[in-house]
């Protein structure tokens, strides 16, 4: 059975390629404009096996996003991975410290995506 | 679910989830002599190992997937 | 184009509208940390979507905005009016490289390569202010700790000695064959489980170690009271592995490991440093050098030489990373580029000798520390702010932002005309019921006739109504571009402005909404160039220092008013009849008797320009008579008030929508005319003996006041009499033209009817004179008037 990623990002653009590339190395995609949608979404039953999340972003950022994500009930262990910029060492170490398992630096390569995510997803 | 329940053997197939630990560690409170067969397990989440280690079961098959089976090999016979 | 490019293009439009519109509120509410942070997210976030594409220009330059919005939210670096300019110039050139990827038709997005230099002009110019920033606060930097793994403890005691003597005995020859082997202790902390992380399966992805061990960190507790969430795990390894491929596996988590790279147990003055290039590696790189050297010599110019030169320059980065030195990429790439413009090697060639000249003075020694970023070595080339503005591409006020209608208009376009046809059609049931009753003698079919009419007309109405609906836009799409145009115009004259728009929402159709756009800047510009002083003058005038300009639109029944006042000096009905009188735009008499508000009303006269000097905001000879044609252009009205010293306030009053006229239906000559109503003052009878001839113009006295008259006929070219009715009265249809009246004699005045006006066509296109035709309920055709054009 494939695996499921959510993908939040506010930028369509972004959500875009992501999608394309992940669906591409087989995975199902779940998307998500921000935090609050992403958080609905998995309130929704939606269980995915990782999660792929921007930091910036409106509404619900993704350090309250990765914060609210770890406590809801089926989420505790699933990977997080942040996506960031190479400027944003502060940020990605709340990331981690708040429950993120890792972080890409955008822009991301469909191959490294998919190597960072073999990374830290079993099975993948 | 990778694992599977006969009288004192618990058999686990494929992954063995972050989750299936709780149900390894109630299954071995409950049977202490309990075996356990890796043989079908293609990779079992640290907690499941740790679940192993502390409770040290017999493992009536190592798994098939033979760097697995070196590790827990490593992690069991000490 | 490809799906991800055009959502690309489609989104970066509107994030860089919006960065826009924050950049001017930031300016006014500076420390507004809400703001602060949604524009640099915004600009981050375009940034990062174009690093999607091969878009390197677009990319640097919003690498550099970036950096700057960053040190500014941290509060390393003030926002000020320099950080605001560069970076609506960043983001100005930014939209021209998506306008340029826009209109290619490309899959993939064009080579934007020839902007190379802006772009590093500009990300040098947002550099600078953060490098200013930075010399002067060098505490609250917080930069990027370089990506030092954490400090591994000393390894104090090698643990090897604990070993099995086999094992010691296997590590020390794998050591001394050259394999780089490393101690790995791993302990993941213990909520590890609880970030996702499952750390058997990264140690798993390590590959065979060469020894192993898995114990835990403290003794395993009764089984009943184990948690198996509380991660107590250690696993240690001797893996054939590099150090720095062990730190890149666990660079999420450095502070839970520890790797030691392992020695060979005879010691070697090896160094951690790295080592010079040997001679070897030195001698070809010399001899790749000179075969480059050679190639670029060459001096044809064959129909490759593009893809030649390329791969020089390709040979080149590699030739130099091999010795370790890392190249100015930009620069390499900059000088092939001219190279490929010019169709010479000299740029390059010219590169080449540079890069080794620098290379001279390195290489004896040791080659540069490898890693070092190009960005370091590329210089921002002062820390002091570029005196010059650059200038990049359209700025936005050149252009309409944004595509709010996204169904083609010609789509629309295409249902207005077929409801009109519609509306038309429709009216011809009345007749056709009229027609069974009168000719027919079928009453009862007559009413059944008039029944359905009665539902045709109301679907057929509502339709008109929804279809002018999609066409109606916010009068914000041509406010928009306001905010910037008025700050840069304000900037540029030294002036302190305020602007302030209020009903933006206002709706109108979108050619009004169009038409508006060319008149209001124009109107703006005028007001900023002539109508608001100096702040020096202002405060000697005893008002505030900034003054104010304000924008109003509202819907008022079924016209859109905008309304344009300031607070400037207002015009001087005085000065205003000097020039028209040294302009010969009036005679003597005039000067005397024309009112201040017939004076003010002289500007919009062609020729007019009150400015002392033609400036180049509003110049170039383009008066107020412009402004008032356009607008009259789409049936609008223009009025203008000023109060010397006061202000200035312009009132453009336009239909909401140019879909339906209504329009009086006239009699002159046995043919038909319309005339669209909102030019009709009046109807008047008057008696062929109230009409005089003063100067040789028929004129009349209407409520004590004198009307000049014209006959239709006449501006028909006509030679035929008007037919005054049987009390020997003409029909009078008294006209607007700007703030006069005047009276048309037609033979005959007659009912008012709703139209949908089309402009005439072919051949006709070029008739003055007439708005356009439209068809009437039995099918015939009416002319419709236009009165100005007329005169």
């Amino acid at each position: 059975m494939s695996k499921t990623i959510l993908v939040v990002d506010d930028s369509a653009t972004m959500v875009m390629s992501l999608k394309a590339s992940l669906e591409i190395a087989g995975f199902t995609v779940e998307t998500a404009g921000d935090g609050v949608q992403a958080i609905s979404k998995l309130k929704s039953g939606i269980k995915p096996d990782l999660i792929l999340t921007d930091i910036n972003m409106p509404n619900m950022g993704g350090i309250d996003f990765i914060r609210n994500a770890r406590a809801l009930p089926g989420m505790r262990f699933t990977p997080i991975l942040a996506l960031t910029t190479e400027s944003q060492q502060a940020k990605r170490d709340e990331a981690k410290k708040l429950g993120a398992t890792g972080w890409l630096v955008k822009p991301v390569g469909g191959a490294d995506l998919i190597k960072v995510i073999k990374q830290v997803l079993p099975g993948a | 679910m990778a694992l599977e329940f006969k009288k004192v053997t618990a058999v686990v197939s494929e992954q063995m989830t972050v989750e299936d630990a709780e149900i390894l560690l109630d299954w071995l409170i409950k049977h202490p002599r309990g075996r356990i067969n890796l043989s079908a397990c293609t990779h079992l989440h640290a907690a499941n190992l740790q679940v192993l280690m502390a409770a040290r079961p017999r493992i009536s098959a190592w798994p098939r997937h033979a760097p697995l089976a070196a590790w827990i090999k490593a992690a069991l016979t000490p | 184009m490809n799906p991800l490019l055009d959502q690309f293009i489609t989104e970066g439009r509107d994030i860089l509208q919006t960065i826009g519109e924050r950049l001017l509120q930031l300016e006014d509410t500076p420390d507004d940390s809400a703001l602060m942070g949604e524009l640099f997210r915004l600009v981050h976030t375009l940034k990062g979507n174009s690093g999607l594409f091969d878009l390197p220009e677009m990319t640097r330059v919003l690498h550099a905005a970036e950096d700057l919005m960053d040190a500014v939210r941290d509060g390393r670096r003030p926002f000020d009016r320099p950080v605001a300019d560069r970076l609506l110039e960043a983001m100005d050139f930014v939209l021209a490289l998506i306008d340029e990827i826009g209109d290619s038709a490309e899959a993939a997005p064009p080579n934007t390569a020839r902007h190379a230099n802006d772009a590093l002009e500009l990300a040098n110019a947002l550099r600078g202010l953060l490098a200013a920033a930075q010399a002067t606060t060098p505490t609250a930097t917080e930069t990027e700790p370089a990506a030092t793994p954490a400090p591994s403890p000393a390894p104090a005691a090698m643990p090897l000695e604990a070993l099995p003597s086999r094992i010691q005995q296997e590590l020390t020859q794998r050591l001394e064959a050259g394999e780089p082997l490393c101690w790995l202790t791993y302990e993941p902390e213990e909520e590890c489980f609880f970030k996702g992380e499952d750390p058997f399966h990264q140690i798993l992805q390590l590959g065979e170690p060469c020894w192993r061990r898995v114990s835990s960190r403290e003794d395993w507790p009764p089984l009943a009271e184990l948690d198996a969430y509380r991660c107590i795990l250690r696993f240690e390894a001797i893996l054939n592995t590099p150090a720095e491929a062990l730190h890149e596996h666990f660079r999420y988590i450095p502070e839970q490991v520890r790797i030691i790279p392992l020695q060979p147990p005879a010691p070697t003055s090896a160094s951690s440093s790295e080592p010079p290039p040997d001679a070897e590696t030195t001698w070809s790189f010399n001899v790749v050098l000179e075969a480059q050297r050679e190639i670029l010599g060459l001096t044809d110019n064959p129909p490759w030489l593009s893809g030649r030169l390329r791969a020089v320059a390709t040979t080149l980065e590699a030739a130099f990373a091999s010795i370790g030195q890392v190249v100015e990429r930009d620069a390499l790439e900059q000088a092939l580029h001219s190279a490929d413009a010019s169709h010479s090697s000299q740029p390059l060639l010219n590169w080449l000798d540079e890069q080794q000249r620098r290379g001279d003075t390195q290489l004896p020694t040791a080659a540069s520390p490898p890693g070092a970023p190009a960005e370091d070595i590329a210089p921002p080339p002062e820390a002091q702010e570029p005196q010059e503005p650059i200038k990049f591409g359209r700025r936005a006020e050149d252009r309409l932002a944004g595509h709010t209608l996204k169904v083609d208009q010609a789509k629309v376009d295409r249902l207005m005309n077929l409801i009109g046809e519609m509306v038309v059609t429709k009216n011809a049931l009345p007749y056709l019921a009229n027609r069974a009753e009168e000719v027919f003698g079928t009453r009862e079919l007559a009413r059944e006739i008039k029944a359905q009419y009665g539902i045709i007309n109301r679907i057929a109405e509502e339709m008109q109504d929804a279809i002018m609906q999609i066409r109606m836009m916010p009068v914000s799409f041509v406010l928009q571009r306001f905010p910037r145009l008025v700050r840069d115009t304000a900037r540029k004259l030294g002036k302190e402005v305020r602007l302030v728009m209020e009903g933006e929402s206002t709706e109108a159709d979108k050619n009004i909404i169009e038409a508006l756009a060319d008149p209001l800047v124009h109107i703006v510009r005028n007001s900023l160039d002539h109508g608001l002083e100096s702040p020096a003058e202002r405060s000697a005038a005893g008002k505030p220092t900034e003054g104010r300009l304000t924008i109003s639109a509202r819907q008022e029944s079924d016209r859109v008013v905008i309304e344009i006042s300031d607070d400037g000096r207002g015009i001087d009905p005085d000065r205003i009849r000097r020039k028209a009188y040294e302009r010969g735009l009036i005679g003597e008499p005039e000067l005397e008797r024309l009112t201040d508000q017939e004076a003010i009303n002289l500007v919009f006269a062609a020729g007019f320009s009150t400015a002392e000097q033609v400036s180049d905001l509003s110049g170039r000879g383009v008066g107020m008579d412009v402004v008032r044609n356009a607008i009259a252009c789409v049936n609008g009205a223009v009025e203008l008030h000023s109060q010397l010293g006061q202000g200035t306030r312009l009132r453009l009053s336009l239909p909401l929508s140019m879909a339906v006229t209504n329009v009086m239906i006239i009699e002159s000559a046995g043919q038909r005319f319309g005339v669209p109503m909102d030019r009709v003052a009046e109807t008047v009878r008057v008696a062929r003996n109230d009409i005089r001839t003063i100067k040789r113009r028929l004129t009349t006295v209407l409520r004590g006041r004198l009307v000049p008259l014209v006959t239709l006929n006449d501006l028909l070219a006509l030679t035929i009499e008007q037919v005054p009715n049987d009390d020997d009265e003409f029909a009078v249809l008294v006209v607007r033209i700007g703030a006069d009246h005047l009276g048309i004699i037609v033979d005959d005045c007659r009912e008012t009817v709703d139209i949908i006006l089309k402009p005439l066509g072919g051949v006709l296109a070029g008739l003055g004179g007439y708005a356009g035709s439209a068809l009437l309920g039995d099918g015939s055709v009416l002319l419709v008037l236009n009165p100005r054009e007329l005169l």
